[in-house]
């Protein structure tokens, strides 16, 4: 399993200095080095991987506009380009959608073995995951997946989402939360099964 | 039943996650909630899990290649500057240089990348460029004012960029003596594959406070090899899931000194229909393009197998070190921060090549024993493959066609979307 580690944030400042130069080399590495966790991002939130490649490729070639027009950013390159794959993501989706958050019963841990869940967890295979996942709102699928996937800051993440720290900090708590609900029923299933 | 503090107290773990800390580190810092927060960042942490899977990113990426470097090649520049804008900068340079040019390039003498007067050294360098017909002279002095600059940002511990040229003079693992200088040249720089001892090379570098000097980009600027014939190179890549490849490589050579070189890789799985001769999948594999034909034979003909395997760097075990094997869930910056070393000298030990992919089983060397991750359970490598065989079908369909389409063009605002489905500040349920 590739994990995908954004480059510090000197490198990209440094990086994105060259790229608003114009200097071709640079957008060459800005696109190797942030294609993964873009395309990563999307197709998380897209399963199909045609629309998500079409999708990143999108958020890369409105970077190339965006440089040589009055709108290159001037600073957090990762920021801008989340924040474009997210508004792609969202435009692809239409805002009409409506997202089915089932409501289930709050899991509550039993205190005398807390280690069971967590158990079934590391058992999951993957495409449950990805269910599971997919199976959240959309705010709380970005939140998990910029904060845990992409391991980017609260501020960071508040910024992409536009939202402030303290909404994104009740964001991933619930985000986790509904997801271990949702897996909690994976879980029952199993055992009823 | 979420208090505020439970809810400040998981931000400050996945806080700790992100800077490469375990779940059980958390946990021992707020042994209070242990157990209702070590199920949460398990289940937080399982996004990490459902990560797509390497083969299929690198096709996606190589596919929607064509779309940017096409976007690069026929997007106009549109940042236009008021005229009188440009022309008041220019006259107020042009003064400022005829009234303190003079004492400032004097000041500037001494002053070293990152300095505020240093650009006034360099200005001052091309001036004396542009108003002398011996250039070649001249650049030999400057270029030699670069390797001292360079000598005294490492003494000094100063981080800073800086390029200068010199021939390669040694290639030991990652470490490569350049104009007496040793640097650190990371395996997966583009196109030092076709770079060799004895070669003139354009290095743009940065030194670091740990007295480094890291390569960032090699130029060959003089192979010492008159080229005679333009090679025909074809080069058909298949990346294995691992990114493994078997290379093989067949050179026919005729006596018209015409250098025919076929590369292929064989893999264990077919991710797409190969792509021939344009951009291939692997960097490695790109570096073949810059290959510069020879009059011996043998050079060239080792030239491909150096490049389809990187036989420029070998891990080597410092003493003292140990093995680690990679676990799901590690990453680079964090085992760096557990053994207490750069991101940079691991990659350096351990070649590599790319320090944003690490394979789960690949076994590295690190300083001390380690403890990054919970014991994960890796049994999910079967599925990656069912997904990225989803998209072999489709390969070809949209290589071409522009993706613009997706929707209305507002990839520069924060779309405000904080009213539609969610309630921001409850922390309750």
């Amino acid at each position: 399993m590739i994990v995908i580690v954004l480059p510090d944030i000197a490198t990209e400042d440094r990086l994105l200095a060259a790229a608003r130069r114009n200097d071709q080399d640079a957008m060459m590495h800005i696109y190797d080095i942030y294609f993964p966790p873009i395309y990563s991002f999307i197709r998380l939130r897209v399963a199909d991987t045609d629309t998500a490649e079409d999708l990143a490729s999108d958020v890369f070639v409105r970077l190339v506009s965006a440089m040589r027009s009055r709108n290159a950013p001037h600073h957090s390159l990762r920021g801008w380009l989340f924040r474009v794959a997210r508004n792609l993501i969202n435009d692809h989706y239409g805002r009409s959608r409506k997202i089915t958050e089932e409501v289930l019963e709050e899991w509550v841990p039993s205190p005398n073995d807390p280690d069971p869940e967590v158990q079934f967890f590391r058992a999951l295979d993957i495409e449950r995951v990805r269910r599971a996942l997919r199976m959240l709102a959309d705010d709380q699928q970005e939140v998990l997946l910029l904060r845990f996937s992409q391991m980017l800051s609260l501020q960071e993440t508040a910024d992409i989402m536009g939202r402030n720290v303290g909404a994104i900090k009740s964001l991933q708590f619930r985000a986790v939360n509904t997801l271990r609900q949702i897996l909690g029923e994976y879980r029952m299933e199993g055992e009823r099964g | 039943m979420a208090s505020t503090d439970l809810t400040t107290v998981l931000n400050e773990c996945i806080d700790r996650l992100t800077q490469g800390e375990t779940v059980e580190d958390c946990l021992r810092a707020y042994p209070q909630y242990a157990l209702e927060l070590r199920p949460m960042l398990e289940a937080g942490l399982l996004t990490k899990r459902a990560a797509i899977a390497p083969l299929e990113i690198q096709i996606a990426q190589e596919r929607a290649r064509a779309n940017f470097q096409r976007a690069i090649r026929t997007t106009p520049i549109r940042r236009s500057y008021p005229i009188r804008q440009v022309l008041a900068l220019a006259a107020m340079l042009l003064i400022g240089f005829i009234v303190v040019g003079g004492g400032l390039s004097a000041a500037s003498q001494n002053s070293l990348p990152g300095d505020t007067l240093y650009g006034f050294k360099l200005f001052g360098e091309s001036l004396q460029r542009a108003s002398n017909g011996n250039t070649s002279e001249l650049d030999n002095q400057f270029n030699n004012r670069r390797l001292d600059e360079i000598r005294q940002l490492l003494a000094a511990s100063r981080a800073a960029e800086v390029t200068f040229i010199g021939d390669v003079q040694i290639i030991q693992g990652n470490t490569w003596l350049i104009a007496n200088l040793p640097v650190e040249v990371i395996a997966s720089l583009p196109g030092i594959g076709s770079i060799q001892i004895g070669d003139t090379v354009r290095v743009t570098a940065t030194t670091t406070t740990n007295r480094q000097l890291i390569a960032t980009k090699l130029e060959l600027i003089d192979d010492k090899v008159t080229p005679t014939t333009t090679p025909t190179l074809t080069f058909t890549v298949t990346p294995s899931n691992t990114s493994t490849l078997t290379p093989s490589a067949t050179v026919s050579v005729t006596p018209s000194a015409t250098v025919t070189t076929t590369a292929s890789a064989s893999a264990t799985q077919t991710p797409s229909p190969t792509r021939t001769g344009t951009a291939s999948p692997t960097p490695t594999a790109s570096t073949t393009a810059t290959l510069s034909p020879t009059s011996s034979a043998t050079r060239t003909a080792t030239r491909p197998v150096q490049t389809a395997t990187p036989t420029v760097c070998t891990p080597q075990r410092p003493s003292g070190w140990v093995d680690y094997q990679i676990r799901s869930g590690d990453s680079l910056s964090a085992l760096a921060a557990a053994s207490g070393i750069t991101i940079a000298e691991l990659q350096a030990v351990n070649c590599i090549l790319e320090p944003n992919r690490l394979i789960v089983g690949q076994v590295i060397f690190l300083p001390r024993s380690v403890t990054v991750n919970p014991p994960g359970n890796d049994n999910n490598s079967g599925n990656d493959n069912g997904t990225s065989e989803d998209n072999q079908n489709n390969s070809a369909d949209n290589q071409g066609d522009d993706s613009g389409g997706s929707g209305s063009d507002n990839s520069n605002d924060n779309d405000d979307d904080s009213g539609s489905n969610d309630n921001s500040n409850d922390d309750d349920d």
